[in-house]
């Protein structure tokens, strides 16, 4: 044992002064004359022995308190405790959460000032950085920066730099994933320059951040570890105490148009809704922020803690678009008090249809029901503009129209194609990005379509070839769709949106699609229920061809005549005109993605970023990609001409919880990695004081100084009482 | 010596309104207020019996013979003056004083047996003195006369109180001189072992004497205030103590008088001897009066 202030405990030589007095008050008695001894005597001679007890056990008591008040002021340490050497530099590897959801405030009381988790994060990292012995170097690791190429993980020699650095950082960037982040801090903590290997681990304990499939993999993190040599050792760190949960904390939940894409001028208008924990009526208001430029601002009534609103907008131009609802709320949470949705205006789509058997009279052909399902509101004389622009082709003409090629050619149940035909689709589609819908029908001559569009070599356009037609017999029910492991984009949103519509659906008659000798790159993307493919799409050059085994029309199938066909078409229609169903406003440590078409490939971008700060970025091909997003907010890349898109990027959803982890899980993560888990950065500089240089003992010494204050006055009253 | 040396001349009022009267016979040596067990003259008529030669013949009740042709004789009680025997305690024990008591127990004690003897003097009736610590210091034999008030009261002042206690010894040999029926006050602390001091008090008992113990008790003794640490020199034993933190041992005391206090009164209740006790915080002469008075009143 040493003692820090070796010469404080000279004090305890003051235990001298109640001995002292003790002795020379023993012998010092009030002298009474007193005539009734014999009651006295056989009294004192059973109380004798317990009054020496008592008058020694008071004397010690009093001589302890100057011995332990002076100990307690020399600081002893025990240095049996101590099982590290003393000031030797270590490596450190700081490996923070840093997520979104640490911007949940805390400690919001009337007395308290008004902090969040992530400046409990950067406090806690601020300790232990701090108290490093001289010599040590730190690396810093967060979770924004994992997968980021540009991230800095050079070790920092100077540990007020990463003081600095920690200073100046700022909540955001991908969700944590706690095996990504203890990888990187072993690969980091595996160059490290020292023999004596840390990683401190502070983390955002939430529930989503252990889930099961991460629990999984942290012992092969455990394994690694050990494997290492020497191997470092993890210290797990709680930034603060168990947190209440958000009260009335209010949320944007959904922000929907009313169609899934649009053109310039067509109306829309946005669904919002707010949800509020709690039943407490409340009011705010929602504003709306097309392009980061606040257009308008509707209040907001919570009823059964949910709000609605809805904002109508038309954009004039093509091109991508970042709608924005925001509540100005004074919650303990304010990430989730806004939402962004990217939105892409198209130029309106054409299409021509190619009836196999026209005719004048409505829905009596073979593209009546397409041609309606397509452009709704232009058939109905409505000024609404459609997405769709379709026109009626006849086949002899499909290929002397060459001046403006269209987005989609539809050929519904064309018996044959003249050769010059045949010979334009495949131009159209392989050279042009052109897109073919092929339907079947009864007219379809199935050899004709093998010869001109499966194995002619100029134009194998058909991803299967046609086989023979299936009926199914007359009074019974037609075959269902298989609705099962739907993958395809716009029918996986249409089976979620329509749900229990498609079963529905009967299909009387379809010609077999048989595949191809040759190998195509092909998906059926939709089966009948007996296993036949209904819908096979299949890529073809620089275009796709969508082949499908039954009618446009009612004629085989009742699908016409559901209310899921208009969605089902147009979707189907507008995956395979642009590209996409919807444009997808990514989260944040996903990429942004924005296409472009008309730009000039490898020109140099610049991004602004939500915080302003700028940076540049490579255009690849016809496409700008902005990976790891960092932040959520609105960014805005502007083209080497001067031209801007704007693009956004929300929290990501797993940053929304905010359920803190059960301690006996993060206790469990903790041990699969062989971590030693700490309530706080003073419990693990405690722990740390204590391997290094021995355990303090004042804190002990300072309880048992107490102990014996208050019981002096005790046994003193105890010894002038009266005995029961 | 003065009796005011030892009682106020109000205190000595008060007394002498007092009386002090034998509840059974004893055996006077002069006509008194007591009952006697012999015959004699008195108003109190006894018995007839035949007359037999030798009666003198005033003595025949003529007023029986005219009913009956037979000679009677009327007798009567004889009429005797008490033997008071006061056994007062001078041992170093009644020599305590309290800081509640104006003062000693021996003081109180010679206070009450100066009233006793003045009391009882001045009814014509004898008393004798005893005083005695481990023995009897002092033995003055029973007279009636005035003048041994004044032997009395000198016996009492000429010895300070000092020594040990052998209450049970001393009255077994004062029990040995007192061959004639009369009334023993014990005035003392009764400090010491009960059992022997009942065992003496009784053989007073079986030699028909009545027996009243006075028991003179300082509130000191009967409380024990006392806290801090306290050095209790004994007053009977020179250079004997105890050094205690009083308060401590409060509790043990205060059970173990009580059980002395009870012991003394169940013997004195077995025995039929009247038991007063008194402390020396209360005026002696009211207390005095009071059991007087009840005894009167048994009687």
């Amino acid at each position: 044992m040493i003692f820090l202030n070796a010469l404080l405990a000279l004090g305890a030589l003051a235990f001298t002064v109640p001995l002292a007095i003790h002795l020379l008050f023993r012998n010092r008695f009030e002298v009474l004359d007193w005539g009734a001894m014999q009651f006295l005597e056989s009294v004192v001679r059973v109380n004798r022995r317990r009054m020496k007890l008592r008058n020694l056990l008071l004397l010690l008591v009093r001589c302890a308190i100057p011995i332990l008040l002076a100990f307690c002021l020399a600081r002893p340490v025990l240095t049996g405790w101590r099982t590290l050497p003393g000031d030797e530099p270590m490596s450190l590897v700081l490996a923070l959460d840093v997520s979104d959801s640490l911007a949940q405030q805390i400690g919001a009381g009337e007395n308290q000032a008004v902090v969040n988790r992530f400046q409990r994060v950067i406090q806690s990292a601020e300790q232990v950085v701090a108290a490093l012995p001289r010599g040590s170097d730190v690396t810093l690791v967060t979770s924004a920066a994992i997968g980021n190429e540009s991230s800095d993980s050079a070790p920092r020699i100077d540990p007020q730099a990463v003081l600095d650095r920690l200073r100046a950082m700022r909540a955001g960037g991908r969700p944590l994933e706690i095996e990504s982040l203890l990888s990187e801090a072993l690969r980091t903590s595996s160059t490290a320059t020292t023999e004596r290997r840390q990683i401190v681990i502070i983390t955002d304990d939430r529930v989503s951040d252990f889930s099961q499939s991460q629990l999984d993999l942290l012992p092969a993190v455990g394994d690694r570890r050990a494997s290492l040599q020497p191997a470092p050792a993890i210290a797990w760190i709680d930034a603060w105490d168990d947190l209440p949960p958000i009260e009335n904390n209010r949320r944007i939940t959904k922000l929907e148009p009313s169609q899934s894409a649009a053109v310039p001028g067509q109306s829309l208008t946005w669904d919002v809704q707010a949800r509020c924990d709690g039943d407490a009526a409340l009011s705010t208001t929602v504003q709306w922020i097309v392009d980061g430029e606040r257009i308008d601002s509707k209040p907001l009534t919570f009823r059964g803690g949910v709000a609605t609103a809805s904002f109508t907008t038309t954009f004039d131009d093509t091109g991508r678009h970042v709608v924005e609802v925001t509540m100005p709320t004074e919650d303990a949470f304010a990430p989730d008090d806004r939402l962004r949705v990217d939105y892409r205006i198209y130029p309106p789509i054409e299409v021509w249809l190619v009836d196999g058997n026209p005719s004048d009279k409505p829905l009596q052909n073979d593209t009546g029901f397409l041609a309606i399902a397509l452009s709704p509101f232009s058939l109905a004389g409505d000024k609404s503009i459609d997405l769709f622009h379709t026109t009626r082709i006849p086949l002899r003409q499909l290929a002397s129209e060459t001046d403006a090629a269209p987005s989609l050619v539809v050929l519904a149940d064309v018996r044959k194609l003249p050769d010059e035909s045949a010979r334009w689709l495949s131009d159209y589609v392989e050279k042009q990005q052109g897109n073919l819908v092929v339907f079947a029908g009864p007219s379809t001559e199935a050899e004709v379509y093998d010869k001109q569009l499966v194995t002619a070599a100029a134009a194998a356009l058909l991803p299967m070839r046609w086989g023979q037609v299936k009926r199914s017999s007359e009074g019974s029910a037609g075959l269902k769709i298989d609705e099962r492991q739907l993958t395809y984009p716009p029918l996986a949103a249409l089976a979620v949106e329509a749900k229990g519509t498609l079963p529905s659906v009967e299909v009387s008659g379809y010609r077999m699609m048989l595949p191809r000798v040759e190998t195509a790159e092909s998906q059926v993307v939709l089966r009948l229920d007996n296993g036949d493919p209904l819908v096979v799409v299949g890529k073809v050059g620089s275009g796709q061809v969508m082949q499908i085994a039954t009618t446009a029309n009612d004629r085989w199938t009742s699908l016409p005549r559901r209310l899921a066909f208009v969605p089902l078409v147009q979707r189907m229609f507008m995956h395979l005109a642009t590209g996409e169903l919807r444009t997808t406003t990514p989260q944040v440590g996903e990429s942004i993605v924005i296409d472009l078409p008309d730009e000039p490939a490898g020109g140099e971008w610049t991004v602004t970023k939500p915080d302003g700060i700028t940076e540049s970025l490579a255009a690849t091909s016809a496409k700008l990609v902005y990976p790891n997003v960092p932040l959520a907010g609105l960014y805005r890349f502007e083209s080497p001409t001067g031209a801007a898109i704007y693009a956004s990027a929300n929290i990501a959803q797993a940053d929304l919880k905010l359920t803190s982890v059960p301690p006996g899980v993060r206790d469990d993560a903790a041990k699969r990695v062989g971590a030693v888990h700490y309530a706080s950065a003073t419990a693990y500089q405690d722990d740390e004081s204590t391997k290094r240089f021995g355990r303090g003992v004042w804190r002990w010494l300072l309880l048992a100084l107490l102990a014996v204050m208050i019981l002096e006055p005790f046994l003193q009253q105890r010894s002038a009482r009266a005995e029961p | 010596m003065n009796i005011s040396e030892i009682l106020s001349p109000a205190e000595r009022d008060r007394v002498s309104s007092l009386q002090l009267t034998a509840r059974q016979v004893v055996e006077g040596f002069c006509a008194g207020l007591h009952r006697s067990p012999h015959k004699g003259y008195s108003v109190e008529f006894k018995e007839h019996r035949p007359y037999v030669q030798g009666d003198e013949i005033r003595a025949i009740d003529w007023k029986v013979f005219g009913k009956t042709d037979r000679l009677y004789v009327r007798e009567f009680e004889e009429e005797t003056n008490l033997r008071g025997t006061l056994a007062v305690d001078c041992s170093g024990s009644m020599n305590y004083r309290g800081a509640r008591s104006t003062v000693s127990k021996y003081h109180y004690a010679t206070q009450l047996a100066a009233s006793l003897a003045y009391l009882m003097v001045g009814q014509q009736d004898g008393v004798a003195l005893a005083t005695f610590d481990t023995k009897v210091n002092e033995f003055l034999p029973a007279r009636s006369r005035p003048s041994h008030l004044q032997a009395i009261f000198a016996a009492l002042l000429r010895r300070p109180p000092g020594g040990e206690t052998a209450l049970g010894e001393v009255l077994a040999s004062l029990a040995g001189q007192l061959r004639r029926r009369g009334l023993v006050i014990l005035i003392s602390d009764c400090f010491g072992d009960v059992p022997r001091l009942m065992h003496a008090l009784t053989q007073f008992r079986h030699s028909r004497h009545e027996v009243l113990v006075i028991q003179v008790l300082d509130p000191d003794e009967v409380d024990f205030p006392f806290t801090g640490r306290l050095r209790f020199q004994n007053l009977e034993r020179i250079g004997a103590y105890e050094e205690v933190d009083a308060a401590s041992l409060a509790t043990a005391y205060r059970a173990k008088f009580a059980a002395f206090g009870k012991e003394l009164v169940d013997g004195c209740g077995r025995a039929r001897i009247d038991l007063l006790t008194m402390r020396t915080d209360q005026p002696f002469d009211k207390g005095l009066a009071a059991y007087l008075t009840s005894r009167r009143r048994l009687r």
